[in-house]
Formats: structure tokens, sequence, C-alpha cells
């Protein structure tokens, strides 16, 4: 994975948070629950960033904060260096729902014109870009039935194609691989890589840890609305106090562990697995989340990464 | 021609047609009321902004509300200023008496016991103040819809019009449709004659239901279904104006429906002329009569009589009697300010038309009418040459007589004589109870009432309230003895030409149009803030109330005999009589301020309610009258005005609202 260039000047930063607060009122501004709470977030130019946390952590409420959909409590959000409240960002910005909420009565290409007028788009540029993304989404052989004939993997690609039908210089999706199969899911991520490649910046939010870990430069983790951890992938999965050591041809024996342990003693550390590899984002995830559950509150610092 | 037609060709008209007769005052009363809106709008806007802000940070230590803008509060404070001197003068200045018999409640202002000079500043405070209201409620809507544009606008707009179609929304009309092949007898049957008239009467009663159903449904239930369905998050994450979607589902829908309209007009036209119709119908209601009406009074000729016209009882008094008889001096006189200047040059006669409702206070013979006079005279018309005239007459035809064109001799005589006295009479006509009669005025009679018009003020037959002079009065007498002959204005005019009517059905039509934009309007600025349902329970009632605005108008003053609330609580306390005027304390005058703060609020929820019976036009098609033109006007701007404040309010509920929340 390309290493993201470095944020040099302030055209360079897309996102950008400050003390970010939502607190979801009733209808009497009585409090039903801290959505997010203080997020200080920077996402540069060109790189994918991915929102991680599991269900109700307060992934979609920053996304919906950015767009605008929603009103910040306290903090700053700001896109493109313009406030999120202003409708003009909405330019440059391509957003695929957590759902694809589209119109059911219209069919593909009417999807894609309509999208397409709300750009004041000439109808020219409108019929070709959409001929185009109908093409890259996969769905020419379904582009004149109405919405309400699709599985949710079709509708999840034409909401795609909707989201890009303005060519966007910055493309946030919302859970991009729930409801794809896993070819789906390949061809999404394969997408959403391309995406970066041409230059656009990604935000991408999901509980899926093998989304994140395959596409993602940068991450954040969210659990109960507070920011946990943020910083490059590689550099969050691996850990400077620990050290990984990989071994073939090795049986898993007691005296094997023994010997290892009074190594590792030896040198002023100490043994905490030993086993077979797994997944390490998804240690690094379950460990975050245990750890919240036991402390509560923020656990992130600016301090804890050098990005 | 001039026969008897046996028809129903009379309007009814319970209050005034709306006119530009007092334009200027009505664009001054507007803008009060508009700006009381405006103010609460903005007070309401204000405190929320301060309640719950939303913050821009131009840079990172400094913040700005971006819902409060200078825009607003400058005029706003302005305004302010002005309602404040005008609540001062309030104060100090008036009491609080309502006058008699007010049916309207604009009239409900408190009326003056002060200097008129205070009344004026007054007038002129609230003027001011309402006027800097709505600059600062209004402006930042105008500013903005600066950045509207089209493309969007219409993409939602076909967007509302697709789903509507695709929903089959559209066999609701078709269905509409059919009923209205079938011939109306046979759902009602009735008399012949009045077949077209009872087609024009139902169609349009059915299609207004239908119309304004769907428009109603439609509307309610879009902008909330859109946030239900969380459809709308794709849309408002695009660069759409928040305001663009209000608009563009408003012209999806008010397209809609004219393109029903337009269908359902044409198979109407096309089932009238189709022959489906009586031929007895087509003749009489066919028609589009362009109409002059003058204003009626009744006078006595006895000294000293103030005679008003006679209630029999009958209609609610609608229709005024006199009593009839040779030596009767009970006259109605119908004076006109206006006469169509092309009468007098291309016409031979121009017809006087009329049906008078007539009341028996002894059996008369069974198909026997009742004999009435008319005298018409111009304001040249001089009383000291009646015996000239009369000369002229007895030399003319022997004994006094009715001329019609066709004796074409006598009807040049006749015609001379009319323009040198500028008089001419209709004797002996024997009319029966409500049907339309005409007989001809010689061309030459309005020839003279034309030439060198009065000046303001200055015809010996007197002047309008604005001071145009009368040019002509049609004097009616009833010479039967022991009977009345009731009317009311609008049952005598002069047949000014006959209009198309096609063109006549059409704007009937377009009253509908009109009615039913209202409901869209009305019901898609509801359902910006309210759920679904409840807009459109809302907007249906909000409508329906509009059915009896005058009915309201009337329990709204009938409350407030005592006063308002606070001052018949004052007078019960200290026991005071209603008409006693109540002594001028600071606490009465608390109370008064108080009360006239009641009925400021109550003029305003009474202006949240539609006029929509200025809309119903269907009485003058199936009649035969043409709609005249400068009502439609009229009427079209007093729709632009109710819907603008509603459309204002919708921009700010949709910019303010949370969409995802
Ligand atoms: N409209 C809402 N009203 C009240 N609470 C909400 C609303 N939307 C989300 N929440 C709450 O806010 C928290 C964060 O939700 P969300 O941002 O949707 O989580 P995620 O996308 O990470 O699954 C959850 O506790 C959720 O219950
Ligand atoms: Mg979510």
């Amino acid at each position: 994975m390309a290493e993201p260039t470095p944020a040099k000047t302030k055209n360079d930063i897309v996102v950008e948070t400050r003390n970010l607060t939502k607190i979801y009122r009733d209808f009497w501004g009585r409090k039903k629950a801290v959505a997010l709470n203080a997020l200080d977030l920077t996402i540069k130019r060109g790189e994918i960033f991915g929102l991680l946390g599991p269900n109700g952590s307060g992934k979609t409420t920053t996304i919906k904060l950015l767009l605008g959909l929603l009103f910040p409590t306290s903090g700053e959000a700001k896109v493109f260096d313009r406030p999120a409240a202003d409708v003009r960002k909405n330019e440059k910005i391509g957003y695929l729902p957590e759902e694809s909420y589209l119109y059911r009565f219209l069919n593909a290409e009417e999807t894609l014109d309509f999208y397409g007028r709300l750009f004041d788009m000439p109808g020219e540029v409108r019929r070709e870009r959409s001929e185009k993304l109908i093409k890259l989404v996969g769905l020419e052989h379904a582009k004149k039935r109405t919405l309400r004939e699709y599985s949710k993997g079709m509708r999840q690609r034409i909401g795609l194609a909707q989201a890009l039908i303005n060519d966007p210089e910055l493309v946030i999706l919302d859970e991009p691989t729930s409801g794809l199969d896993p070819l789906g899911t390949i061809w999404m991520k394969e997408l959403i890589v391309k995406l970066r490649d041409e230059g656009k910046t990604v935000l991408m939010c999901s509980h899926r840890l093998d989304d994140v870990q395959d596409v993602c430069d940068r991450i954040a983790i969210l659990f109960n609305g507070d920011l946990q951890e943020l910083g490059e992938v590689n550099r969050l999965v691996e850990d400077a106090r620990r050290v990984e050591l990989k071994a073939t041809n090795l049986q898993l024996t007691e005296a094997l562990k023994a010997d290892l342990k009074a190594v590792i003693e030896k040198h002023g550390g100490s043994l905490e697995t030993f086993g077979h590899p797994t997944t390490t984002l998804e240690d690094l995830f379950k460990r975050v989340v245990e750890e919240s559950k036991a402390r509560p509150g923020r656990r992130y610092l600016p301090s804890n990464t050098n990005n | 021609m001039f026969s008897m037609s046996p028809l129903f060709g009379v309007m009814k008209f319970e209050k005034e047609p709306p006119s530009f007769n007092g334009f200027g005052g009505m664009l001054f009363t507007y803008v009060q009321d508009a700006g009381g809106f405006a103010f609460v709008g903005l007070a309401i806007w204000l405190l929320l902004a301060i309640l719950r802000p939303i913050y821009d940070y131009p840079t990172p230590e400094t913040r700005k509300n971006r819902l409060i803008s200078p825009l607003m509060v400058i005029p706003g404070a302005i305004g302010l200023a002005a309602y404040l001197v005008a609540f001062g003068i309030l104060l100090v200045a008036f009491s609080s008496e309502v006058p008699d018999n007010v049916t309207d409640p604009s009239e409900i202002t408190v009326v003056p016991t002060a200097d008129p000079a205070m009344v004026a500043i007054y007038e002129w405070a609230t003027f001011i103040g309402g006027f800097f209201m709505l600059i600062g409620f209004v402006g930042p809507f105008l500013l903005d819809l600066s950045k509207l544009r089209f493309n969007r606008v219409y993409a939602i707009a076909r967007l509302s019009f697709q789903e509507a179609v695709r929903n089959r929304v559209v066999w609701v009309f078709l269905a509409v449709l059919l009923l209205q092949l079938f011939p109306s007898r046979w759902w009602f049957g009735g008399k012949a004659e009045e077949e077209l008239k009872n087609i024009i009467d139902v169609s349009t009663r059915f299609n207004n239901v239908l119309l304004v159903a769907v428009g109603l449904l439609l509307a309610a239930f879009s902008i909330p279904n859109d946030i239900k369905s969380l459809t709308i998050h794709t849309i408002v994450t695009k660069p759409v104006e928040r305001f663009e979607i209000v608009l563009g589902r408003f012209f999806g829908y008010v397209g809609l429906i004219t393109m029903a309209l337009v269908g359902i007009t044409i198979v109407g036209v096309g089932l009238i002329y189709a022959g489906n119709i009586e031929r007895e119908a087509k003749q009489e209601s066919q028609r589009s009569r362009v109409v002059n009406y003058g204003r009626l009074e009744f006078t006595s000729r006895k000294q000293g009589e103030d005679f008003r016209g006679t209630d029999v009882g009958k209609e609610d008094g609608y229709r005024l009697h006199i009593a009839g008889g040779p030596n009767s001096p009970y006259r109605a006189v119908w004076n006109f300010t206006q006469v169509n200047p092309t009468f007098g040059t291309k016409e031979k006669a121009v017809k006087l038309e009329f049906a008078f409702d007539i009341y028996r206070t002894t059996k008369g013979n069974e198909g026997e009418g009742v004999l009435c006079t008319f005298d018409l005279t111009t304001w040249k018309w001089d009383p000291a040459r009646e015996s000239e005239y009369k000369a002229a007459i007895t030399k003319a035809f022997g004994n006094q007589q009715n001329i019609t064109p066709d004796r074409v001799e006598d009807w040049e005589k006749i015609s001379q004589i009319a323009q040198e006295f500028g008089r001419y009479e209709w004797l002996g006509q024997e009319v029966f109870d409500y049907h339309t009669i005409a007989f001809p005025v010689p061309e030459s009679f309005f020839k003279n009432a034309l030439e060198g018009k009065p000046n303001k003020n200055e015809s010996p037959l007197g002047s309008s309230i604005d001071g145009k002079p009368n040019l002509i009065r049609v004097s009616v007498k009833c010479e039967t003895p022991s009977q009345f002959v009731g009317m009311a204005k609008w049952d005598l005019y002069f047949l000014e030409a006959e209009g198309s009517f096609i063109i006549n059905y059409c704007k009937g039509a377009f009253g509908l149009w009109l009615r039913t934009l209202i409901v869209i309007a009305l019901a898609i600025s509801i359902s910006t803030y309210l759920a679904g349902v409840v807009s459109l329970i809302s907007a249906l009632l909000i409508f329906l109330l509009g059915f009896f605005l005058d009915f309201i108008a009337t329990i709204v003053t009938g409350r407030n005999e005592g006063g308002g609330p606070l001052e018949s609580l004052l007078r019960l306390v200290r026991n005071e009589v209603t008409a006693k005027e109540l002594d001028k304390t600071t606490a009465v005058s608390a109370v008064l301020a108080g009360d006239s703060i009641y009925r400021w609020t109550l003029r305003r929820v009474y202006n949240v309610i539609p006029d929509v019976n200025r809309y119903g036009w269907s009485e003058y098609v199936a009649q035969g009258f043409s709609i005249p033109g400068d009502m439609i006007l009229i009427n079209c701007l007093s729709a632009a005005a109710y819907t603008l404040p509603w459309l204002v309010a919708a921009y700010y509920l949709m910019k303010a609202r949370e969409i995802a929340a």
C-alpha cells in the first residue's frame, strides 16, 4: 500500500473536525444519547481513511455531521475548508449511505440522470457519465429495470454509481460492503483502491475488520462515541512495545514455551501469547473494545502515535 | 330576442366580488398583516437560533451563528421600534369599542376615540413596522432565491410527477373522466333547460373535491415520506438548496394537477359540444354574458322618508323589496359610473337584462306577472324639460309606447329623442318570478351619456364613494298594487357583449386550479415540519375552515361585544354595563392594550385561513356570465399573497430541519 503523502498545505486537508460532539435529544431537548464526543480528526487528500467501530459507536453520526445531515451539538466540522452546513461543499462529495436510499420507481438510468441534474450537469455529460458508471458497477443488463426489482447487492452497486456521478474528490462510503457477497466485497474493495489511485480521497466506515485492513491507509477506532485509536494501519497493527516472532517448522510444545519464556524474561520482557497467528487487526480491535469496557472514556491521546 | 326567456340568468353574491377598487388600501393592510406574521416568524426564528445555535468558525478563534444574519436583526430592530410606537399610541389614545355590524375581522381594530392624527400615526407605525419585519423575514429568503437552479428544481418536480404517475394516481383521474361520460340527467333528472347548469355545478364540485384531495394527499406526504424512507439523504447531500426540494415538490404536483385539469376540461367541453346536452339547455346556458353592473339604492319620493327597501323576510334579506301601485313613491335605483365606450357607436340597441323576485300579498291571476316601469336617465337629463320631453314623445307616437328596433322608423325617432334629452322609458313590462327578461335601449342614449363626461363628483346624478360620477340611472317602479318586487344589486345589468362559452368554461377551471395550488402549497409547507398524516389533517382543516371564513368572522366579532376577554373580565369584576365606556385609569389602559394584543392575535389566526370561496367561479359559468378579467387577476394576486408567506415559512422550517435526526 502506498504511503500517503504527508500534509504540507491547508489544501491537502480535505476533512477537519475540531472537538466535534453530537448529543441526540428528543423534542423537549432531553438527552437521548451521546453519539460522538469531542472528535478531532484530519483527513488528507488522496488517502483512504477508515472509521472503525462496533455498531452504535458513532461512525454514521460522524459522517452525517460531515455532510450536514446533522448539526453538531458543539465543535466544528469542515470539509474542503467549508462548514459542513454549507451545501456548496457537496459539489465535490460523493456519498453512499449505509443502505442505498434511492427511489424505487426509477430505473438505473433514470436514477443517475436524476442525481446528475441535481449537480446541474448538462444533458450530454449526464448521459455520458451514467453510461460509464453503469458499466463500471456492472449493471448494464439491468439498467432499464426499476430499482424495486433490484437485489440488495445491485442496489448497493447503483448506490455507488450514484455517489460517483459528479466525479467527486471526496467519496464517503458508509458500510460499503454490507449486503455484498464475498465476490462483490472484493470488487468493492478493488474499486475503492482504484478511486484512491485516481487521486480521490475516500472516507469509509465499517465494522468489518478485514475490509478496513485490506484497503485503508489510516484508521480511527471509535467506541461509544469516543476516539480510541488513530493512525496508519500498518503502524497501529505493529506495536512498538511488542515483538513479533515468526518461525516455521516448529511444534507448539510446553518445553518450547518454557525455553522462550526464559529467554524473554532474561531480556526484561514477558511472554504474552504463544500460539498460531491470527488476524492482527482483529486482535487490536478486540483489545480496544475490552479495554474500553473496563475503563470507559477516551483512550486515544494524540501523543500515542506520531503521525 | 327581446322577449322573456325562462331562465335563471342571474348571479347571486353574498358580498361584493373582489375588484381593484381600493387596491392601495388592500396593499397597505396586506403589509400590516403579513408584517405581523413576519414579526412572529422572525421572533421565533431568532429565539430558536439563540437556543440551538449552529456555529461557523471563520477562524478558529471567532465563531458566528449561521442562523442569524444582520439582514434579519437590523430590519427586525427597526420594525420593533415602530411596533413599540404603535403600541404606545394604543395605550394612551385608543379605547376598544367594536363597531356594530362588523363582519370582517380585518375591521376589528381598536376604534379611535382620540385625535385622527394619532390614528394616522398608529396606522403608519404598524405599516412601517410590518414593512421592516417583512424585510427582515423575507429578505434572507429572497437573497437565497438567487442560489436556485432550474435544473435541480426541475429534477425534483419531474421526480414528484413520475412518482405520482408510477404509483398510479392517474387512474383516479381517468375514473372521474369515465363518470362524466354519462349524461347528467341519468344521475339527477331535472328540467331539460337546467341540464347544462346541473352538469357544470356537479362536475365542478366533483372535480374540485378530486383535485383538492389528490393534491392534498400527494403534497402532505411527499417530504415526510422522503424523510421517513431516508431517500432525502441522497438529495440533501447533493448541492441542493433545501428550498429547492420544497419548490420542486410544489411544481411537480401543480404540474400533475394542471395536466389532469386540462384533461378534465377538454373532456368536459367536448361532452357539452358533442351533443350530449338537451338543446334548450344549450341555448340558454351555453353563453358567456359580459355585463355591466350598477350600484343599487332604494329611494322614496315622499318628502323626508328614509327608505332603504322593504325586507319581506325572504332569503335573509338578500333581496329588498319595493311596494307596487300606480302612486307608489318607492323606487329601486341603479347608478352606473361606467359605460362601455363601444355603446353608442356599434350597436343599434343595447340590452338591459334583469330578473326580479316577486312577493305577492294578494293572490294575483295565475300565470300573470307584475308590471314594472323602467325610467332611464343620463347625467344630462334636465327634469325641467319634462313637459318638453313628453311633448316630443306625443308628437312622434301619439300615445307613449314601447318601441323595438324592428319598427325601423319608430326606432329612429325614439333614438333621436333619447339622444336629445338623455332619457328613455320602458313601460308596463310584465315581470315573472326569477325569469330573466331583457329590453332594448337605443345606442344614442349611451352616446348622450358618454359625450363630455362630467368631472369627479360633478354629476347631477351623484357619485360613487370614490368620487366617480354617475353617468346613467335606471329607476324601477312597480305598477301593480299590493305586490312587492324584490331586487339585489346583481339582478339588473346592461349586456355589454356575448363572450365565448369555452373560454369562460376554462376560466372557471382556472379558479379550481388556483384553489388546488393553494392547497398544495399549504400542505407542502406544513409537511416540512410535521409528519405526513398530521400535515394532511392540518392542511385539510385549514382549507375547510376557509369555506366558513365569513361565518368565522362573525363568531370572532360576536365574541367581542364586551371587548376582548380581559376587558370582559374587568367589567365582570367591576360589575359594569358593557355600553358604558370604561374610565381611563392606568389599569384600564393596560387591560385595553392586552385586549388589542388578543385581537391582534385573532387577526393573525384569521389570516392563516385561505379565502377559498374566492376561487369558486363555476356559478358564473353555470349561469352563463363571463368571469370578469380583473376579478381573475386580483384573485391570482390574492392566491400569491396567501401562498407566499407559507412558502417563506417552509423555507425557514426546511433550513432549520436536522434531516437525519
Ligand atoms: N436519530 C437518532 N436518535 C437518537 N439516537 C441515535 C440516533 N441515531 C443514532 N443514535 C445513537 O447514536 C449512537 C451512534 O449511532 P451511529 O452513529 O449510527 O453508530 P454506527 O454507525 O457506528 O453504528 C448509537 O448509540 C445510536 O443509538
Ligand atoms: Mg452506521
